[in-house]
């Protein structure tokens, strides 16, 4: 039920309720209020009018100006005997810096507003550069829903620090702390996390461990032969890389190690016994954080490889659900599904129609089954980390048709991907849920 | 974590359990406990042993054989104080007779454990009669996800109870005395109370058409003198079925409904016209029962090429038992028919296909569109179930009017039909709809998802 609200030029530090509004609201009428906006709050005398048929919130103009908010915006309100929570107040951490807010890109970042109807209050885009951590609130640009066509929707303004933050980029500590210090642990997804710290905190639980390719850090030529000779196959690759940069493929047979780059096949090479330890040696002091992982023969079609990309997401329930999937073939013969670089992307439905004799039935099964171990890693990862709501996970099958958990992608994934398989519904959902998360982590 | 269960014959009381499940169950330090299974518990003893699997159960045969526990089932545990409960245990209520639990039924009832891997536990099939009230037993059919098949069997009372068949008044209240709100489909409700019930909620008030019961023909006229047309309809019908439409054309007034007289003609469009009030009157009293039917406000609804269309959303509860959309089908009625209903030889579409090419919306217009009625039918499933339904799946059907407002048409509550995913061939619609009412059973019966539990 969203509200307008009004301003008093009358009364000074006075809120004034409907007296409908106290009866359903209070066990015994308070004489004072916390009014809050995001995290910013005040005390207030509060009076009720009678006799209005409608729901009716005054405020005076000093207690208005204190809270920053927009006098033209549909509010949600939370009204408990001690507190009047008007908001949600969503603050959306897209850029380094204010002059990186375009207008171009504010106009892409409208697909965040899709849902904007049950969402209500002030949703605003900023900047680190825009939070006054001194001052205690931040710069940016909120949506105006009401705007004309020919007018940008986002206006810009002073506002008080969330109720809760949606962040696509890095965030120093000293930041963070003195964020949280004000709203809680209502920043997500933080913190971030990278392949070495998921293996460490995942492979503890039993239930998530089966689903997951063997990691470690490759720190001693020991390592490479420890993993090797457990695993025939193995990848090597950059903590902290994406996208399949600086993979390496290594296949142990008959004593000798077949290596392949990813992007340089020309590179490819065979060493055997020594040859293979003096390459790793030179890999180490080359790339000192690197890591070595459990190869999986993953399901192909026509020599390419076939991954899915699931986003899980959290929404208004709070509670994990995939918002779509995506499958990604490799280029034919590459050790990795790069799609961009001569592969393409289907649905999960067509990859699976193709690359194995399945029905309808059992391809949605195998779907459902996918999801489920995607929630239970999702799950699993909440324990781990303060708050996390959108993840977009690596997950393939092998030939055997078991399922495996390759990557968790928590920084900031690629919305866009659904466009690649047409399905801008899906789009826009990906793009809007996590914002309705952020109004339940608010408390609306 | 799921579990087997392994039958021990050498010892009369034992529960035996792995260390490594013992500590994620928390029952490292218990020596006596009691397992529970539906209606029926029993004093154990708890052994620790790495003598079987960490995913095993080994459960002294004495103690299944008292708890009739099939064996072939995967069970899930909850620990609640002493008792060690072995779940979910779900019952599907599907006949009044025992002999109507027919073969085919029961292939039919596999669809709703495609997905058993997110279920678990013991899901039986049973009816009224195979119910034993002295003993609180039931002879029934429990499923078995190795073979996929019905096992027949003998069955302590489950914990939640899915209903898809009618039941007499005095069985329901038998029961909701055994099973208490943990049985859905709990209630129908028909059109007057669905009004009734929601036109007090603003977010949905100014959805609702305006209703009134019928009493007599005048209440007819005040809504022909009001808006110029009405449609009356049977309180609990479906399918469209008996409904009428009323409309006034110069002097003369209008009656289109539906041949229902067996023969050729049967359910084909039929109009009426009649100069005098009085024999439009005798129509009425004719053919309306008092307070069995409603008088509703004609909406101008959306029409693509003279059809009428209107919107099923299927709605259902998930494993946490929130409300959740599963999707949505556009149908079109017969040209010139008062209904939109595919049984009376209308088509259908997908919902956001048929929201793009007959209001020529962009993608992104779809979508917010879409989203504004998901929510709103979300809103009025929420509100129903505050009413007091206990419902796992709800049919919602929406339509627009030319301006785009939303207009609640009905809320179908008897088992709403998955197939109508299949009248759009959309498969994964049609599995997700079918399968939901076990996830939500699951909830009812106390095994709602432990979030990142081990």
């Amino acid at each position: 039920m969203a509200y307008c609200l009004e301003i008093d030029t009358q009364l000074k530090n006075t809120v004034t309720l409907s007296e409908n509004l106290a009866a359903r609201h209070f066990r015994t009428v308070p004489q004072r209020i916390v009014v809050r906006s995001g995290a910013r709050q005040c005390e207030a005398r509060v009076i009720f009018k009678e006799g209005l048929e409608k729901d009716y919130i005054k405020l005076s103009r000093d207690i208005f100006e204190y809270l920053l908010l927009p006098l033209e915006l549909p509010y949600d309100i939370v009204l408990e005997q001690e507190e009047l929570n008007i908001g949600p107040v969503i603050g959306l951490l897209l850029h380094n810096k204010d002059e990186k807010i375009t207008p171009e890109r504010l106009k892409k970042h409208l697909d965040f507003t899709l849902q904007y109807p049950v969402i209500n209050g002030l949703l605003y885009i900023f900047s680190t550069e825009g939070i006054d951590m001194k001052n205690r609130t931040i710069h940016g640009y909120y949506f105006d829903p009401c705007a004309k066509e020919r007018d940008t929707p986002w206006k810009a303004g002073i506002f008080p620090y969330p109720h809760a933050i949606y962040r696509r980029i890095g965030l120093k500590d000293d930041i963070y702390q003195s964020l949280t210090k004000e709203i809680g642990n209502k920043i997500f997804n933080y913190p971030w996390f990278g392949k070495k710290q998921m293996w460490d905190w995942l492979s503890q639980f039993d239930s998530v461990r089966k689903y997951l390719p063997e990691t470690r850090p490759l720190k001693t030529v020991s390592d490479f032969w420890e993993m090797i000779r457990k695993y025939p196959q193995v990848y090597i690759k950059p903590a902290a890389g994406t996208k399949g940069f600086g993979v390496i493929k290594v296949v142990l047979k008959e004593n000798t190690c077949f290596v392949e780059f990813n992007k340089k096949e020309a590179e490819n090479t065979a060493f055997a016994g020594k040859e293979a330890a003096e390459f790793i040696e030179r890999l180490l002091v080359e790339h000192p954080n690197y890591l070595i992982q459990q190869s999986i023969d993953l399901l192909s079609y026509k020599e390419r490889k076939i991954d899915f990309r699931f986003i899980m997401q959290k929404d208004h329930t709070k509670e994990w659900q995939c918002s779509g999937i995506i499958a990604r073939f490799g280029k034919k013969g590459s050790i990795a599904t790069n799609f961009q670089r001569a592969g393409y992307t289907r649905t999960f439905a067509k990859a699976l129609k193709k690359a194995t004799k399945f029905k309808y039935k059992e391809i949605y099964k195998k779907e459902q089954e996918m999801i489920q171990v995607c929630k239970k890693i999702a799950y699993a990862l909440d324990k781990m980390g303060n708050c996390y709501g959108d993840f977009g996970m690596d997950v393939a099958l092998d030939q055997e048709l078991n399922i495996w958990v390759i990557e968790v992608n928590n920084r900031r994934h690629e919305h866009r991907l659904p466009l690649y398989i047409h399905d801008e519904q899906m789009y826009y959902k990906v793009k809007s849920n996590p914002v309705r998360y952020a109004k339940s982590l608010a408390g609306f | 974590m799921r579990f087997f269960i392994i039958p021990d014959f050498e010892n009369k009381s034992t529960l035996v359990i792995h260390p490594e499940a013992a500590r994620l169950l928390g029952l490292e330090k218990k020596r006596l406990g009691i397992l529970r299974f539906g209606s029926r518990a029993c004093k154990i003893e708890v052994v620790i042993s790495k003598q079987l699997a960490p995913d095993e159960l080994q459960v002294a045969n004495k103690v299944i054989e008292y708890l009739h526990l099939p064996l072939s089932s995967h069970y899930e545990v909850r620990v609640n104080g002493n008792e060690i409960i072995l779940g979910p245990f779900i019952g599907i209520l599907s006949e009044i007779k025992e002999e109507n639990i027919t073969p085919h039924q029961l292939k039919v009832m596999l669809k709703y454990l495609h997905y058993y891997h997110q279920v678990n536990g013991a899901i039986i099939a049973f009816s009224l009669e195979g119910m034993n009230r002295e003993e609180q037993l039931i002879k029934g059919y429990c499923y078995d996800p190795v073979e996929n098949e019905w096992k027949a069997g003998t069955y302590p009372y489950p914990v939640a109870i899915f209903r898809r068949t009618a039941v007499s008044k005095k069985w329901m209240k038998y029961l909701v005395s055994v099973f208490g709100d943990k049985i859905f489909n709990s209630d129908y409700f028909n059109k007057w109370e669905m009004y009734e019930w929601l036109e007090v909620y603003p977010q949905i008030s100014k959805h609702l058409p305006q209703t009134i019961l019928y009493k007599r023909p005048e209440d007819i006229h005040t809504f022909l003198q009001k808006y110029g047309k009405a449609y009356i309809k049977p309180l609990a019908s479906r399918m469209g079925i008996g409904v009428m439409q009323v409309s006034t054309r110069g002097n003369e007034y209008v009656l289109k409904f539906r041949d229902k007289n067996e023969g050729p003609e049967k359910g084909k469009s039929r109009t009426m016209e009649f100069l005098e009030i009085n024999k439009l009157n005798g129509v009425f009293q004719n053919r309306l029962v008092q307070e069995e039917y409603i008088i509703q406000q004609p909406i101008d609804i959306l029409k693509h090429n003279d059809s009428v269309i209107d919107f099923r959303l299927i709605m259902q509860r998930n494993e946490f038992g929130h409300w959740f959309f599963v999707g949505m089908v556009a149908r079109f009625g017969v040209k010139g028919s008062v209904v939109s209903n595919i049984s009376t030889g209308g088509q259908a579409m997908r919902g956001e296909e048929a929201l793009q090419k007959i209001l020529l919306l962009s993608e992104k217009g779809v979508f917010v569109l879409k989203d504004k009625m998901v929510n709103f039918a979300t809103t009025v499933c929420e509100r129903l179930g505050e009413c007091g339904v206990n419902c796992g799946d709800l049919g919602v059907d929406l339509a627009l009017d030319k301006e785009g407002h939303i207009w609640l048409i009905e809320v179908n509550n008897r088992f709403p039909d998955p197939t109508i995913a299949l009248d759009i061939d959309d498969q994964a619609m049609y599995y997700a709809a079918k399968t939901a009412p076990m996830l939500y059973a699951k909830k009812l019966a106390g095994f709602s998802p432990q979030r990142g539990e081990n």
